[in-house]
């Protein structure tokens, strides 16, 4: 895997809010068609790397690359164009907008027939979204917001996509769901980066694994050899 | 030499006033984060107190049409003027009561919620003083008011009133200070800091900043009425939202904004500056320009100086 | 406790509709001048609550951005047609085709002007994370620049548009509307029914809108904020200035205050439809106008601010969020 080169390098990346600094010197290495989970506990800087990454918080240092371009300093809205897709925890479809109307906000820098194509694709995706689309994005279901809202990052068919906790507060039946949605999210031969509080499940399905500490890197390892860990079970995997 | 010695007195006196209102502004906006832009209504309300309370009843000879007047300038006590602190706080007292149903209207609501009453209120208190005649004379506005100490005979009044309005000054100054140190005016400055977390340890917020207001429109009283026996006239139009309230703003930014020794010393420099650009060669000392001049001191101060010149501790 | 509150709420409301019915039955004349008025009043309203929503600070500088929009039109047509004194005026109407031909160069001018004005102060507040009142305050001391500007070049005095006295129009119930008044509201509502169009059928208003409900997650979505509240500002200062050139024909009046003195019933019209509501801020700004005609026919007419006041006051107390409630569609 290590002879392609990666798709995302973040170096060295420290970051915070106003003069907080929350996450220090985090280098992370992502590979094309991989899945990698970051887990660790509340408050140990895994949303604020993502956002970091994303830019809509900006690192303090450290540097960004995608496909070996630099993209430290580029605008949120352009990293989208660099194929960078990201699912924020909560608060990530627009409430006021009807369904139809989020996925065409995803599909914002699209023109109008790579907009039609892609529309389709995401409806195939996920069928539920069909019945609805004319329907306030307010009134989904929780499970439907998530579908949502990782449709909307589809649009623009990203070449890695962050996803934050996707599956926070939803049912064990759902939870099942996006993670299969992930998967399938890898076998079209899209990278993700994943932030997951219910941590076996999300590395049962993940290639690599990374353990975040008090805003640090603490480990970083094989998914497989991450649940196999005794201590890290422990720690953060509810034994 | 005499002249301008007067000119300079009567400068002290205004900025004086002028920080009254200032450290009235520094509670609500600098302490509590109290949005009010209608300063002119308690300025109005002050004055109008102070005038009506302490002028004699109307003389029908010289068409003075208000209804009653306090006459309170007869009441002294051994030879003092005891009528002009009762006055005062008269006037803060007035200003309390009109401010605390307003406050438990608005504060409740967004922010700028108070902003958009306090402006209402103060063009509705100017238009009822214009139309209600009976109430202080209309626009012929209200005239001769009474002056505390006016026996003492120095040769120049002003004197005698640059030293009252110090003295006011310092008092208000005084518990202004205490307040903003107690414990009261910590959790004030909490509410500014971080709201929620107010809430959370428990604090009934609501009650602090209606109180807030409160006190800071008493204050606002205060100099109204000082306004008042210091200028011995005054009209709906000296409550115009120019000189009553925006530069009022402007000082505060300037001095610093939780600060009340910034607050006075930008009443001062504002006053100062405002005062003295009249000098100036050609348009430069149009009015106007001085206008444009404080709104441009208040965005300037705000984009890149937020703490003014003098920032609180 | 909360049922009484409602149901005390609603008396008070009912109360309130029905005295407005029955003096509107009572002197009519009244209701339809109001309901003329209020449309112009919908007009400052719908751009002032669209910077409200979107932006999320109450602009102090739209009715000064009003006044500044009448004092331009006038220039450009005192430049540009000098003659336009004795030129024939339009139809039934005061005005002359000369201000047809200016006043869209003026609207854009304080389009452009709104947007230069972001570029150079609210952007930098927003990078600041100012608080709302702070940029509140800030736009307060653009509006008293922009006036004492205004006061600078053009002086104190009032003026006005070249015009023509013309009849008014007399109907029935002792109705008489003056044809400008006629012409303004129709151009009002037609502006509103392109503005809600724009918002809630094209890709740009829904943009807009989605900017209004995360910024952050519109520009994950790779929308360009920083350039939609340009868009924001450059629509808010054309409904602004629209409004500002047609309530000075209306009025047959320019002054320099006359925006600053219009800031309250546009609030409360804002406030009464439901910040960030079009729909809200039509319906807010008839109901402001109807309101102050009416209260006229029985008090004294130079306390329509005060009526205003009070109206902004009872919307505060019972509907703080709109009559229109939070279900609202809001921007």
């Amino acid at each position: 895997m290590k002879t392609t080169p990666p798709i995302l390098v973040a170096k060295e990346i420290t970051a915070g809010y106003g003069n907080q600094v929350i996450i220090r010197n985090i280098n992370l290495e992502l590979y094309k068609s991989t899945i990698t989970t970051i887990i660790g506990p509340n408050g140990c800087g895994k949303s604020t790397f993502l956002k970091s990454i994303s830019g809509i918080i900006d690192p303090v240092e450290g540097r960004i690359l995608i496909n070996d371009i630099e993209v430290t300093n580029l605008n949120t809205f352009e990293l989208s164009k660099m194929g960078l897709g990201y699912v924020p925890q909560s608060e990530n479809i627009f409430p006021s907008l009807s369904v139809i109307d989020n996925l065409k906000m995803g599909g914002y820098i699209l023109d109008n027939q790579k907009y039609k194509i892609n529309l389709n694709k995401v409806l195939e995706m996920f069928p539920d979204l069909k019945s609805k689309l004319f329907d306030s994005a307010s009134n989904l279901s929780g499970g439907q917001r998530q579908m949502l809202a990782l449709s909307r990052a589809l649009m623009l068919d990203p070449k890695i996509i962050m996803l934050d906790e996707p599956t926070a507060g939803l049912s064990p039946v759902i939870v099942d769901e996006v993670l299969d949605n992930i998967i399938s999210l890898k076998k079209s031969s899209i990278t993700v980066l994943l932030v997951e509080q219910n941590a076996k499940k999300a590395l049962s399905i993940s290639d690599k694994g990374v353990v975040f500490s008090f805003g640090k890197k603490v480990m970083e390892d094989d998914a497989k050899n991450i649940l196999k860990n005794k201590q890290i079970s422990k720690l953060y995997l509810g034994g | 030499m005499d002249s301008i010695l007067y000119f300079f007195i009567g400068f002290l006196i205004m900025s004086g006033i002028y920080s009254v209102f200032t450290v009235g502004l520094n509670i609500h906006w600098g302490q509590t984060g109290l949005f009010n832009i209608g300063i002119a209504s308690f300025f109005l309300l002050g004055a109008y107190t102070a005038a009506i309370f302490s002028s004699p009843s109307p003389n029908l000879a010289k068409y003075e049409e208000y209804l009653w007047g306090g006459n309170f300038s007869q009441l002294t006590l051994l030879g003092v003027d005891i009528w002009f602190p009762i006055i005062l706080l008269l006037s803060a007292f007035i200003c309390i009561l009109v401010a605390i149903p307003l406050a438990m209207v608005t504060i409740r609501l967004k922010e700028d919620y108070l902003a958009l009453v306090t402006l209402g209120l103060a063009e509705t208190l100017r238009i009822v003083f214009i139309n209600e005649t009976w109430l202080a004379n209309g626009t012929r506005g209200m005239y001769s008011i009474p002056r505390p100490f006016d026996y003492i005979n120095i040769g120049n009044y002003d004197y005698i009133y640059f030293v009252v309005v110090v003295i006011t000054l310092i008092f208000v100054y005084f518990i202004a200070q205490k307040a903003t140190n107690s414990p009261w005016g910590r959790v004030l400055r909490g509410i500014k800091d971080n709201e929620t977390t107010m809430i959370a340890s428990g604090k009934n917020v609501l009650k602090f900043k209606v109180e807030a207001f409160a006190f800071g429109a008493g204050i606002m009283g205060i100099g109204g009425a000082l306004f008042t026996h210091g200028k011995r006239f005054i009209d709906p139009i000296t409550f115009e939202p120019m000189l009553a309230t925006f530069i009022i703003w402007s000082m505060l930014m300037v001095g610093g904004s939780g600060n009340n020794k910034g607050a006075i010393f930008g009443s001062f420099l504002m006053w100062g500056i405002w005062t003295f650009t009249q000098f100036l060669p050609g348009f430069l000392s149009d009015a106007n320009l001085r206008f444009v001049f404080v709104g441009l001191i208040i965005i300037l101060f705000q984009l890149y100086k937020p703490q003014g010149i003098i920032p609180a501790k | 406790m909360k049922k009484l509150d409602i149901l005390l709420d609603n008396k008070i409301l009912s109360l309130i509709i029905i005295v407005i019915c029955l003096a509107s039955f009572l002197k009519p004349w009244l209701l339809i001048n109001g309901i003329l008025i209020g449309s112009l009043y919908s007009l400052g309203s719908i751009g002032l609550s669209l910077i409200y929503g979107n932006l999320k600070f109450a602009n102090m500088a739209h009715g000064d951005f009003m006044t500044l929009s009448s004092y331009i039109a006038l220039t450009l047509m005192m430049f540009l047609f000098p003659n336009s004194e004795n030129s024939t005026s339009v139809g039934p109407f005061t005005f002359k085709y000369e201000l047809l031909m200016v006043m869209p160069l003026a609207v854009i001018i304080i389009g452009f002007m709104a947007v230069i004005l972001d570029k150079l102060i609210f952007k930098k507040l927003r990078k600041l994370n100012a608080t709302s009142a702070a940029i509140a305050l800030c736009s307060l001391g653009l509006a008293v620049s922009i006036r004492g500007l205004i006061q600078f070049i053009w002086g104190t005095d009032s003026a006005r548009f070249p015009r023509e006295s013309k009849l008014f129009w007399d109907l029935p119930f002792r109705i008489k509307i003056p044809p400008d008044m006629f012409f303004c509201s129709v151009v009002a509502v037609i502006i509103a029914i392109i503005f809600y169009l724009v918002l809630f059928k094209t890709t740009l208003g829904k943009a807009i809108r989605a900017t209004s409900d995360n910024p952050d997650l519109a520009r994950i979505t790779g929308i360009n904020t920083d350039r939609i509240i340009l868009y924001i500002w450059f629509i808010g200062g054309i409904l602004a200035a629209t409004a500002g050139i047609l309530i000075s024909v209306q009025q047959a009046l320019i002054t320099p205050v006359m925006g600053w003195k219009i800031l309250i019933p546009l609030f409360a019209a804002v406030i009464v439809g439901g910040i960030g509501n079009p729909i809200g801020a039509l319906i807010g700004g008839i109901l402001i106008g109807i309101t102050g005609e009416l209260a006229t026919g029985w008090i004294n007419p130079s306390y329509k601010p005060a009526v205003y006041f009070f109206v902004l006051l009872i919307v505060l107390l019972l509907r703080p969020n709109g009559i229109l409630g939070n279900k609202g569609r809001q921007f």
